[in-house]
């Protein structure tokens, strides 16, 4: 039953005749697991095909529905995926031989992927069955219904926030029509009977009502308000604290720039229009018919006059906004011209000096402020094309009424008190129309944003605690068996890796960037799952361990350390819940780095800057050894951690690795080899290769890859002497 | 690891230890039941955070003994510290905000402290930061200023404090 679910999902995406072309190739047993629409034949012309993965067989159709591959799964050994510039391809080894299937240009490259998978995962589980679970974040095709349910959710516990806003809102509508009709009976029976008690009354009233609806208005205005920041409170709260469970993988997808700005931008479109954007519709179209009623029943002959803006007001304003879009884009965006050239020659003024083109950059400043004068006279120009005539047209109507009006008063069909209402109604009208009108495209684009924040609060983590998670104190002995792992699927990064390493002992690891290193550490720390094999601590599956144990039992001091805007105190202290003071400075004494906090101005309490920009690479690195050593980790990870430094720092960062790697299992990714010279054990990474493993010593015997590194760093290290 | 680093630092005993004045300028003499030290400086490594938390050092500027809170030694000692303290970590403490002009990016304080009153300028969010009711304010020379307690000082001063911060 969910099989054929599946199959409807992933056949939603596709026309109708694709569809039909699908249903028509794929067997009933058949359950279809992915179809990625191609666009390259395999000569290299432009053209459509469909490549479908069902549970038994691979199929690639054209356009016509003719079968150009037809694949049973059993046949497949391996699916190689292979990334050209401009254009990708699909190769399936068949009977141990590489078939290229497919072609495509990038993209198509997340469809292939998605079917790539899909075809691997039915090699390695041969069940349909765990690869529907693999399927099932497939996107539905019912996300801008759900988006709207699931805003209105947020609604729910504030519904007496609602209830009120609401209710104020008509109420104040209601405020609204009364002002028209007292001055019908101004008119209508002062004017002509004279009476000055009735005036009196009249007045009151009216001020009663202004003053109901002034205090009704701030009332209003107070508790949409406050629901606005309820909601939004709430949205963003829960959005953050999905985002930081979310695991490294989505933030390799998604940049951590739109991750913000969902969080930011997003969430703003849609408390206006949960807040604002709502009851203004309901109010507006409260006023329509409310207004409507009034004049047709007051006299409809009349109505049909007060009409006739409508047309232009229906079409016109949406024309207008699609037209002001453009214009208003384009002076943005010549805007952001003259402020790229002032962010480009001002920091670079000595270069424009010394070329001495002053007179060259104002030209060009001046050029592209002749831009932003058009576009802004651009603007100018649609408002006048559109407003005025706007004016024009309702003043014209309510013209004719008062001509029409007027032959009715005449003719003592309505009393002239009666036409001065009307024609305030009708003025009334008009207000609420355009309203109406402009929200259509703010309201729009809330339920893009409600969608993409919906988008993320659906990935689950991909990295979670398993049901029988075990916590136990971490001894730090590590094991890596046949580790193979990639972060896109078939582009290993790391190849059959196995690699011992005992408690206590110190291992350093060596390659060229690129090699893997890294990406061994962030395996260990389960930053991502591995893709075969699997990696061991203390002899149980670290996907076996809970998250939390692992990770704060494993201190990390990265290559270019990342200090929150605080102060020291703040950063050294920052995985720990309970701060002994004594500690912080213990540690910052085993990291070398006491003595140069003690010397700034507010020592420990001394903010560091937006990542710690107030300090020195150097001083960086050691702080984020002292925010490590506090941890007492079992084991530690030291990525490159004297790379960015010069050579007195880096005799301090040595000592302070020295204090540290004592008494704990200690892995240390190093470029420059004089840091490796004391560790147990060098492991040599190449292209996600181990490919030698020993001492210093044994290694330069060796006199492969090691050696060689060795001997550059030698040499260089000399020619530095010899300058010097 | 961290132990002995912990074990090498010697936390005195604050109610067996009495301060002294010192006999050169900015240093005070600890007399405690393991001896007596001449000539050492009072240092605090977390002036704003944890200003009780004194670092003693020698002349030289190394490290001879901690304290953890000098609240603790009695009246007498605890005086004669805050008088040496007094100089090497001035930070008056903002009693009201008189104005608060700004000019750009600039802020001009016109400030009553415990020290009398001042005008300084501050540039920049950073220079003021705020860690709960405490207030630290860095003035663009490096000044340092303290309001302890926000939600102590007079309505006007908070409200001016509150737009800041």
């Amino acid at each position: 039953m969910e099989h054929v679910e599946t199959s409807g999902i992933i056949l939603e995406k596709l026309g109708e005749e694709e569809r039909k072309l699908v249903e028509k190739e794929t067997r009933p047993e058949e359950t279809i697991l992915s179809i990625a629409t191609g666009d390259l034949s395999d000569d290299g012309n432009y053209s459509k095909y469909l490549f479908i993965v069902t549970n038994k067989r691979v199929l690639k159709l054209d356009e016509k529905g003719l079968k150009q591959v037809e694949l049973e799964i059993g046949r497949i050994t391996q699916v190689v995926f292979n990334d050209y510039l401009g254009n990708s391809e699909l190769i399936l080894v068949v009977d141990g031989r590489e078939v290229p299937v497919a072609r495509f240009s990038k993209d198509k490259i997340s469809e292939f992927r998605h079917a790539a998978g899909v075809v691997n995962a039915l090699l390695q589980y041969k069940d349909p069955r765990e690869i529907e679970f693999k399927l099932y974040f497939e996107k539905n095709g019912k996300s801008r219904k759900s988006a709207i349910i699931w805003l209105m959710s947020y609604l729910k516990p504030h519904w007496y926030l609602v209830l009120t806003g609401l209710t104020l809102s008509v109420v104040i509508t209601g405020l609204n029509l009364v002002p028209p009709s007292l001055l019908r009976t101004l008119i209508d029976q002062i004017a002509t009977q004279k009476q000055e008690t009735t005036l009196l009354n009249l007045t009151v009233l009216l001020i009663t009502i202004y003053a109901l609806n002034t205090l009704l208005g701030i009332l209003q205005n107070y508790s949409l308000s406050l629901l606005s920041q309820k909601l939004v409170y709430s949205m963003r709260r829960d959005l953050y604290s999905h985002v930081q469970e979310l695991s490294m993988s989505f933030y390799d997808k998604m940049s951590t720039g739109r991750v913000i700005s969902r969080i930011t931008d997003d969430i703003g479109r849609v408390q206006w229009f949960l807040v604002w954007g709502i009851p203004s519709l309901i109010i507006n179209v409260l006023s329509i018919i409310g207004i409507g009623i009034i004049i047709f029943t007051m006299d409809y002959r009349l109505s049909l006059f007060a009409l006739l803006p409508f047309p232009l007001i229906i079409l016109g304003i949406p024309r207008f906004r699609s037209k002001a879009r453009l214009v208003y884009h384009k002076a943005w965006r010549k805007w952001a011209d003259v402020s790229s050239l002032l962010v480009d020659t001002i920091p670079g003024i000595s270069v424009v000096k010394s070329f001495a083109k002053e007179k060259g950059e104002v030209n060009r400043f001046i050029e592209r402020m002749n831009e932003v004068v058009k576009a802004n006279l651009d603007i100018t120009r649609l408002h006048l094309s559109f407003f005025p005539i706007l004016g024009f047209v309702s003043s014209a109507g309510a013209a004719i009424v008062w001509y029409v009006g007027g032959l009715h008063v005449i003719s003592g069909d309505i009393s002239p008190g009666t036409l001065v209402a009307f024609v305030s109604y009708m003025w009334m009208f008009y207000g609420p129309i355009q309203t109406v009108t402009n929200l259509a495209e703010p309201l729009q684009q809330a339920v893009t944003s409600g969608e993409r924040i919906l988008e993320i609060l659906r990935i689950d983590p991909a990295i979670k605690d398993a049901p029988d998670a075990q916590d136990f104190e971490i001894m730090g002995d590590i094991r890596f068996e046949n580790v193979t792992f990639g972060y896109e699927p078939f582009i290993p990064v790391l190849k059959n890796i196995n690699l011992e390493i005992r408690r206590g002992e110190m291992v350093g690891i060596v390659g060229q960037s690129g090699s893997g290193k890294t990406t061994l550490t962030k395996l260990l720390l389960r930053f991502y799952d591995v893709n075969e094999g699997r990696i061991l601590i203390d002899g149980v599956d670290i996907r076996k361990i809970r998250l939390e144990r692992l990770r704060k039992s494993i201190g990390i001091v990265a290559q270019d350390p990342f200090l929150f805007d605080n102060s020291v105190l703040f950063n050294i202290t920052y995985g720990l819940e309970k701060v002994d003071l004594k500690k912080v400075i213990a540690a910052a004494k085993a990291a070398n780095i006491h003595e140069t906090i003690m010397n700034l101005p507010l020592a420990y309490d001394s903010p560091v800057g937006e990542r710690g920009s107030r300090l020195s690479g150097g001083e960086r690195q050691r702080i984020a050894i002292a925010r490590a050593i506090i941890l007492e980790p079992k084991i530690l990870i030291m990525d490159e951690a004297t790379s960015s430094v010069d050579t007195l720092a880096e005799r301090q960062i040595q000592q302070a690795l020295d204090n540290i790697s004592k008494e704990r299992t200690t892995i240390v990714i190093a470029h420059r080899l004089s840091t490796l010279q004391r560790s147990n054990k060098i492991v040599v990474m190449d292209k996600g290769r181990i490919v030698e493993t020993g001492t210093h010593e044994e290694l330069l015997r060796l006199n492969g890859l090691y050696a060689k590194i060795y001997k550059a760093q030698f040499a260089e290290a000399e020619k530095q002497v010899a300058v010097a | 690891m961290l132990e002995d680093f912990l074990s090498k630092t010697w936390v005195l005993d604050v109610k067996k230890t009495r301060i002294l004045k010192g006999e050169k300028p900015n240093t005070v003499k600890i007399v405690g039941s393991n001896g007596e030290f001449l000539e050492v400086v009072p240092k605090k490594p977390f002036p704003i955070s944890n200003p009780y938390f004194l670092i003693f050092t020698d002349v030289q500027g190394n490290e001879v003994c901690v304290m953890e809170d000098y609240r603790e030694t009695d009246a007498e000692s605890r005086k004669n510290l805050e008088e040496t303290l007094e100089k090497l970590y001035f930070i008056p403490v903002i009693r009201r905000v008189r104005k608060l002009e700004t000019s750009g990016d600039e802020f001009i304080w016109h400030v009553e402290t415990n020290r009398g009153s001042r005008e300084f300028k501050t540039r920049g969010r950073r220079s003021v930061n705020r860690s709960g009711e405490k207030i630290v304010i860095i003035d663009t020379n490096d000044n340092v200023y303290i309001v302890e307690d926000i939600s102590k000082v007079d309505e006007h001063s908070r409200m001016l404090l509150e737009t800041v911060t």
